[in-house]
């Protein structure tokens, strides 16, 4: 009798396993990159919002190409855009566009440091979260593009004449906002 | 008598001619961003599953990385994904 009990759960025990291996949806946590994937998918209008702010079509189409050909992905380049976007929202020169981010890819940042870069250099333009809202007129858009800065940004990370890191999918979180 | 039946003629053939009705021009939209836009609606609706969304449309990362930039780059391209996002 005992053993019948035990064949009989043994038995459920089987199919309820054998179900969800097969039923069970494709359902996992997504990853750090899954996450920048998905704010990249705003890529093209933060491009349009770039476009809006006067920034000429061939420097937008320059940085981008440049990009693409550095393979950098699209998941560091918005927060890059971004931070470039809203300096010139507060009055940085368009002629000047991209520079910061042009210095950190020709440089071979991606990914983390990339991320890193970018965050360090809202932060000193008082474009952090802290800050949000008192960025604007806060710093000299002059000093902030000049080469002094961006050449401290890019030695003070090591970041001269390093490598693409191969594992891109790793890269730590960047910072999104919306516009 | 022949003069109203004149008018009622007129009259007639002016009724006849109904208002055509205004149809909205639809703006053509590239294959490219429509692709585009498919996908980002489906890895929206479905986060856990970006590799399994992009191999159905058959992409993988790097190739919806270039459609994004090529959209990106191009003015035209990217108001019709920014308009048909909001």
């Amino acid at each position: 009798m005992r053993t019948s009990y035990l064949a009989v759960a043994l038995l459920i025990a089987s199919a309820a396993g054998a179900q969800s291996s097969r039923g069970a949806p494709q359902t996992r946590v997504p990853t750090v990159a899954d996450s920048a994937l998905m704010r990249a998918l705003d890529l093209p209008s933060m491009m349009q919002r770039a476009r809006s702010a006067g920034i000429p079509d061939s420097t937008l189409r320059g940085i981008m190409d440049q990009m693409r050909r550095r393979g950098v992905p699209v998941g560091d380049a918005l927060p890059a855009v971004e931070l470039e976007v809203e300096a010139v929202e507060q009055g940085a020169d368009k002629n000047n566009f991209g520079s910061f981010v042009r210095a950190q890819v020709e440089s071979g940042l991606r990914g983390r440091e990339l991320a890193a870069a970018i965050r360090a250099e809202h932060e000193r333009r008082g474009m952090g979260p802290a800050n949000r809202g008192q960025g604007r007129g806060g710093r000299d858009s002059a000093e902030l593009r000049g080469s002094r800065g961006r050449r401290d940004s890019v030695e003070a990370r090591g970041g001269r004449g390093r490598r693409p890191t191969p594992d891109s999918a790793d890269k730590a979180p960047t910072r999104g906002k919306r516009p | 008598m022949k003069k109203l039946l004149i008018a009622s003629v007129v009259a007639l053939a002016a009724c006849g001619e109904a208002p055509k009705p205004e149809t909205p021009e639809v703006e053509p939209v590239s294959t490219e961003v429509m692709l585009a836009l498919s996908i980002a609606n489906s890895i929206e609706a479905h986060p856990a599953s970006v590799d399994s969304v992009l191999l159905g449309n058959g992409l993988t990362r790097s190739g919806f990385d270039s459609l994004l930039y090529r959209i990106a780059e191009d003015s035209v391209l990217s108001a019709q994904y920014t308009a048909r996002r909001r």
